[in-house]
Order: C-alpha cells, then sequence, then structure tokens
C-alpha cells in the first residue's frame, strides 16, 4: 500500500516530445500524443522521477488536493492463489519487496492474480516504485514471471527481464563460486527447502 | 587523550537535491574531535587531508601504483572509458577520489598515446548529479569535454553470464576498453560483508536497476556476491576491461591507490587491511552508548562518513557485519516469519539534519521509525516535505496522520512535535513493538517538556466559565490508545448538562475479532492484551 501525495504535472507547450520521462515512468502514466507528453493523473504514481529527467525542465511535482491509496487488499483476491504464486516465485509473503513503499510480496502477487499483466500494472495498482524505483523490480518481474505472463520487454528501456534468484543458481554455478554461501543461504531464507528454479516452476 | 578543534566537514559539491551551505555543527562553541590515530595508534595516517593543497600525495600515489601495470591492450586509436561511481566523491570531499580520476587519464595518454579516453561518472538515482560532478570537480577540463553521466535507469546492455543474463548500462561499456576506477571504503559492510566488495560496482554502479535488484532483493547479502563477479568474469566484461584502480581507505583517510589487472588481487589486500582496521572501527561503534547522530554534509545524510564508516553502518550496527556465519545483518531477501530485516541501533536517540541531500527513497526509507529526527532549517524542511521519494521520512521527522499531538497539536506538543511510531507487521510483535518505541518517545518527550517548564506559579485558579446552554464543546486528545473525544455540554451556571467520552476501543474491538481468527485458544488473552481495549470505555 502506498498513499500518493503528490502528482506530476507539465507545460506541455515547450515539450520536445523526446520520451525521457515516459521511458522512466513506473506506472505507464505518461504517453506521447502528437510528440508532447500527456500525463494520466490517476495513474501517476508521485514518484518525481520523470520532472528529474525531463531535460526541458518543464515538469514539476504539486500536491494532490488529496492523497490517493493504491493497493490490493487481501480479501480482493483468491489467497490461495497468492500463496501458491509466491511458492512458485520462491517469496516469502512477508518480504517487503518494495522496501520504499514496505508494499509486501503477498501485496504484489495479489496485483498479479487481480489481473496486473506488468511490471507499469503492478506498480499503478501498489503503489510498488513510487520511490526508488530500483530494488523492488527484480522480486515483482519474477511473480509476473512466476504467474505466466509475458516477459518480452517493452520497446525502449523501461525494463528488461531479469529474475534471476537464489534458487537458480546451478549447482556448477555454486561450485564455480565455493565461497558464494549458496548452499548456506538457502538454508537460511528457505530452511523448509521450499523453493525452486522458476523455469520448471513456471506454469 | 587530547580534545582537538572541532574538524570541518570536507569541501562542499552545492546540489539541486540539497539546501544551501549552511552553518556547520562544527562551528558550535565547544565541539572537539578525537583522531583515529588517537583511538587506533597501530592505524596509520591518511595521505591526504582532502584537502585541494595536499591532494599531489594522491596523484604520486597513483602515478606509482601505476607504473606497474600493463596497459599494452590500449592502442593509440583505441576508445578508453574511464568509469568513476559516485561515492567516491563523497570520500573526503571527493578531491582525493577526482585526483586519482584525473591522474589515470594523464597516465593512460602518457604510456598509450591514446587519444580517446573519456570519463563515465555512474551516480545513484539523481538525473543531475553527474553534470553537478562534472563542472565540481573540472572534469570537463581534464577530459576535453568527452564526459558522461550514467545511472540505473539508463538504456541497458544485456551481458550473458553464467548465472544468466544480466543488464548492465550501456553508456559505461561504449568504448573498446574500460578501466574500473574504484574506492574500498567499506561502506554497506552490513549488505556486502566485504565479500568481494572491489566487484559490487559491476552490479551495482555500472549496471541496470533491474541488476541492482537481483543482487539485493533476490540472493542474501552473503551469496550476493556471485552476482558482480559473475558479471566481471563474463566475457562482455572481460573482453574490454583492462585494469582497476582503486582508492585505498583507512578510517583515518585515504591512505593511499593500489592498481593492477588483477582485480581479485586487490581484494584480498583489501579485505585483510579492511579487517584490521575497519573491524577496530565497526567495535568501536558498537560500544558507543547512548549518541545523537548529526547529518553534515554535501551529500545523502546515509552515506555521510565518520571514523570511515557510513551513517549506515552507525544505524544498523546491532551485529558483526564480519561475522558471516550470521546470514542476515541487514537484508532485502527476508528468512520465514521475520518481517523486517533492517535491524537499528536503539541507542541513537537522534538524528540532527543540520545539511543532507534528499530524495534518494531508499536507503533513507530504512531510517528508523522511532527516532526523532530534528531537520535544520524551514528551507531544509520544505525539501523533506515535498521529497516525494520518501513519501514518509518527513512525516517521521515531524509527525504522520493519525497523531492528534502533531495534526491538531495543543500546548506543549505544537513546540515538540512528536514521532509518530509505526510497525507494519500488524501481529502482536508489533504491538508490543509499538508501545516500546512509544514509550523510548515520550520518555524525550517528557525530558525536553521539564527543560522547557516555563517559570511561574505551579497552580492557578480556573477562570469563571462563560459557556451558556446550548453550546457545544468537543476537544480530541490523543491517548495511548489512539484519539479521545470528549464532548461537553455545557448547563450555563458552570457545570456540565451533558457529556460523551469515546475511546478507541469502539472501533477497535471488531479489530480483535478479525485478529484471532485462525489462532489458538491459549493465544486468546495473548492477542487480547496486546490491543488492551477498553471495556467500559471510562478507564480512558
Amino acid at each position: 500500500m502506498a498513499t500518493i501525495s503528490h502528482v506530476a504535472e507539465l507545460d506541455a507547450e515547450p515539450c520536445t516530445g523526446c520520451k525521457l520521462c515516459d521511458l522512466v515512468c513506473p506506472s505507464g502514466a505518461i504517453s506521447m500524443v502528437a510528440r508532447k507528453a500527456v500525463i494520466a493523473p490517476e495513474a501517476c504514481i508521485g514518484c518525481g522521477r520523470c520532472v528529474d529527467r525531463c531535460p526541458e525542465r518543464i515538469m514539476w511535482m504539486t500536491r494532490r488536493p488529496e492523497p490517493v491509496v493504491k493497493t490490493v487488499a487481501p480479501d480482493e483476491v483468491d489467497q490461495a492463489a497468492v500463496a501458491q504464486l509466491l511458492a512458485r516465485a520462491g517469496l516469502e509473503p512477508k518480504t517487503s519487496v518494495c522496501v520504499c513503499t514496505l508494499t509486501p510480496a503477498s501485496e504484489i502477487a495479489a496485483a498479479v492474480v487481480k489481473g496486473a499483466r506488468t511490471l507499469e500494472d503492478v506498480s499503478e495498482m501498489t503503489g510498488m516504485r513510487s520511490g526508488c524505483g530500483i530494488y523492488c523490480v527484480a522480486p515483482a518481474l519474477r511473480i509476473l514471471h512466476a504467474a505466466g505472463r509475458d516477459m518480452t520487454p517493452p520497446r525502449g528501456h523501461r525494463w528488461y527481464p531479469c529474475t534471476v534468484a537464489l534458487w537458480d543458481v546451478s549447482d556448477e554455478v555454486a561450485a564455480k563460486y565455493p565461497d558464494g554461501f549458496v548452499d548456506q543461504d538457502r538454508a537460511a531464507f528457505d530452511p523448509a527447502h521450499r523453493y525452486g528454479p522458476l523455469e520448471e516452476a513456471a506454469p | 587523550m587530547t580534545h582537538s578543534p572541532a574538524l570541518m566537514p570536507p569541501s562542499f559539491m552545492p546540489s539541486v537535491y540539497g539546501p544551501d551551505l549552511r552553518a556547520h555543527v562544527a562551528n558550535l562553541s565547544g565541539m572537539t574531535s578525537v583522531g583515529v590515530d588517537e583511538l587506533f595508534p597501530s592505524i596509520g595516517p591518511a595521505i591526504t587531508s582532502g584537502d585541494p593543497n595536499d591532494l599531489d600525495r594522491v596523484v604520486e600515489a597513483t602515478r606509482a601504483a601505476l607504473a606497474s601495470v600493463d596497459m599494452s591492450k590500449i592502442g593509440p586509436d583505441d576508445s578508453v572509458n574511464i568509469l568513476a561511481s559516485e561515492h567516491g566523491f563523497g570520500l573526503m570531499g571527493g578531491e582525493p577520489y577526482a585526483a586519482m580520476v584525473k591522474t589515470i587519464r594523464e597516465v593512460v595518454v602518457e604510456r598509450t598515446g591514446c587519444r580517446d579516453v573519456r570519463l563515465r561518472l555512474a551516480i545513484y538515482r539523481g538525473f543531475q548529479e553527474a553534470d553537478e560532478v562534472r563542472e565540481h570537480f573540472g572534469f570537463d577540463e581534464a577530459f576535453d569535454g568527452k564526459v558522461k553521466g550514467l545511472g540505473p535507469f539508463d538504456r541497458g546492455v544485456e551481458v550473458e553470464t553464467v548465472v544468466g543474463p544480466l543488464y548492465l548500462v550501456k553508456r559505461a561499456f561504449d568504448a573498446q576498453h574500460f578501466i574500473h576506477a574504484y574506492y574500498d571504503d567499506p561502506r554497506e559492510m552490513y549488505f556486502n560483508r566485504l565479500l568481494y566488495k572491489s566487484f559490487k560496482s559491476f552490479c551495482m554502479s555500472y549496471a541496470r536497476f533491474e541488476t541492482r535488484s537481483v543482487y539485493h532483493s533476490l540472493f542474501g547479502n552473503r551469496s550476493g556476491s556471485i552476482i558482480p563477479r559473475a558479471l566481471f568474469d563474463s566475457s562482455f566484461i572481460q573482453e574490454k576491461y583492462v585494469f582497476s584502480s582503486v582508492l585505498r581507505t583507512s578510517p583515518a583517510g585515504v591512505i593511499g591507490v593500489d592498481a593492477t589487472d588483477d582485480l581479485y588481487a586487490i581484494d584480498r589486500r583489501i579485505t585483510a587491511s579492511h579487517l584490521a582496521t575497519y573491524g577496530r572501527m565497526q567495535r568501536l561503534f558498537q560500544r558507543i552508548e547512548d549518541c545523537v547522530a548529526v547529518w553534515d554534509g554535501g551529500r545523502w545524510g546515509y552515506y555521510l562518513h565518520a571514523g570511515g564508516v557510513i551513517f549506515g553502518v552507525l544505524l544498523t550496527n546491532n551485529y558483526d557485519s564480519f561475522d558471516l556465519d550470521q546470514p542476515v545483518v541487514a537484508g532485502f531477501l527476508q528468512v520465514p516469519d521475520a518481517a523486517v530485516n533492517f535491524t537499528r541501533n536503539k541507542r541513537i536517540k537522534g538524528i540532527v539534519v543540520n545539511q543532507a541531500w534528499v530524495g534518494a527513497g531508499i536507503p533513507y526509507i530504512t531510517m528508523p521509525f522511532s527516532t526523532p529526527m530534528f531537520v535544520v532549517g524551514s528551507d531544509q524542511m520544505a525539501m523533506w516535505q515535498e521529497d516525494s521519494a520518501n513519501p514518509g521520512l518527513a512525516g517521521r521527522a515531524s509527525g504522520q496522520p493519525g497523531d492528534l499531538r502533531v495534526d491538531a497539536p495543543w500546548p506543549p506538543y505544537d513546540a515538540l512535535a512528536p514521532v509518530k511510531c509505526v510497525q507494519r507487521g500488524g501481529d502482536v510483535a508489533a504491538r508490543v513493538s509499538v508501545r516500546f518505541d512509544e514509550l523510548q518517545v515520550s520518555i524525550q518527550l517528557v525530558l525536553r517538556m521539564l527543560e522547557l517548564l516555563p517559570a511561574g506559579a505551579v497552580r492557578i485558579a480556573m477562570p469563571a466559565s462563560v459557556a451558556t446552554t446550548g453550546e457545544l464543546a468537543i476537544g480530541l486528545v490523543e491517548s495511548w490508545r489512539g484519539p479521545v473525544m470528549v464532548a461537553l455540554e455545557p448547563d450555563g451556571h458552570g457545570g456540565i448538562a451533558r457529556c460523551h467520552p469515546h475511546d478507541p476501543s469502539w472501533q477497535n474491538w471488531p479489530v480483535l475479532e478479525h485478529a484471532i481468527l485462525g489462532n489458538i485458544v491459549p493465544d486468546f488473552p495473548l492477542i487480547n492484551k496486546s490491543f488492551n481495549l477498553s471495556y467500559s470505555g471510562h478507564d480512558l
């Protein structure tokens, strides 16, 4: 859950249509219409990255009249499906996938069960990525991957399909890096040996 | 031990990410500094104070280290990127690191005749930081304008590694060769545990955000060391890699430069040196009892140095980072049933933000929820309040919605800005933690109130009531359970006609009904008492 108190705005007149803001937007809130950026305020999660990115300095953040709460509540989706998806992805439900908003893995999975098809959908539904925009991405992509979503990256460099986890490391790689603590970390983070490589488990 | 005059923070790089330069805390009367050499005589002296006037020793050390490095891969018509990373510019004001980077270029040009040596500045998440760095440190002049910034959101390049495809930032490697220009301060030693620390840039500074996320979020902080090594060992990197030059540090400061093409060898030397020097400093930090931390520098507060280690080390210093038998010191990947892996040093009684950048997102999010933060200056506070990347932090510094002492303050809270204590676990442990955190904050509030106690009579008579019949007064007070409302209707004779008190138990009893579902009967009393709701509404 994230409480979004800001929204991005811009002065479209001098916009050159460079798309840099669009490419760094985590929630797909920016589109290009007639070579000008257009912001969908309802989809903006207030991270401010577009404002910092804009080379023309024609964007700014403004406070919303009322904060918007982005969340997918547990009772909105089938909790058994959420648990199954997280087991496939190898993530503990309580893990704060987005450490900036403290959005747990269970909520990301709930968003996917509810119908999120892309990383942008997940961010728009949960407010994930409204902080640093960095460290939550791989676990969220991994949950989407585990749900069998299309992992073809969008055009540009919005995100790349990168989901390798501790559970995917092969015996050969573990042997190549014998001081890589692969077995020890697996024992610490998955004492019940419930998790395995994603490819084998994906539906 | 002698008390030296307070050392001034290092030189300051103006930035859009922080407030203008203000008076340093070290300028306050009575401030003093303790030298690392006095604490640990075995830790040798630094070669530079960071002052631009004694950087020639860094230049000499760089030249001496590079003398034996093989640069034969680089031809005069080739292109070479020198890769520099952002935290180097936070070490002693950044001048020593900048001097090493510039000297690397000079030596490469002298030795190889190469005419196309570029600088690539890897920064964190501020898109304007690279331009600020290039201007402040004069890199445009030193590199004939061949300087570009890069960050985690820039276009990527797929790199095949033994753990599968990972993504680096394309611009970092847009030359035939590259030189890894690094620094060795242990910084986030609770994450990297000094395991192949010299390789970390390959999965962080030079990497796309997906790769950074894999390293931090899908591996433990011991097994994570595979990721930077897999990248460094990839054919993509090895075909372009020429050598590494590392600014060496100890808690005393910059102690030299190490350069070779064998990064594994540098890493072993660094680890040995760090265990001998920073290990002592970590122990010392663990022994510090009650303390107040002051952020007073030109960069992210979390990464500001004291005694060679960053504030983040003091903050997470509950465990021995160097004890590799301990699987988790701090980390994003979590063990079952452990909701939070960011521990905090409860002996930090307060954080004074005199000067620091905003907008970091993480790591500021790992800041303690219940440690009072004091932001100096309304201009700086405004930056924190408008910082959309850290929506909660200003809240934690000045109270969050849900605490009447902040939302609708009455004396003395209007002048004290109490800190809201928050846990997100939602279980018994979380509620108990909130109580303990609130106790801490309350004790601090009480002590502060005692200091602020005004002079005057201890007791005065209440003024006679002027309220008349038909008026209604509603008072809201923050109690330990939450807001208590009292509605009063006066009778016009100084008495009360009607009264309605209401405490939050009313709203919370149904919550208890949900909280116990699925639990065993013997746990009911524990769960019930963790709410500790009022039965009658009269024991408020």
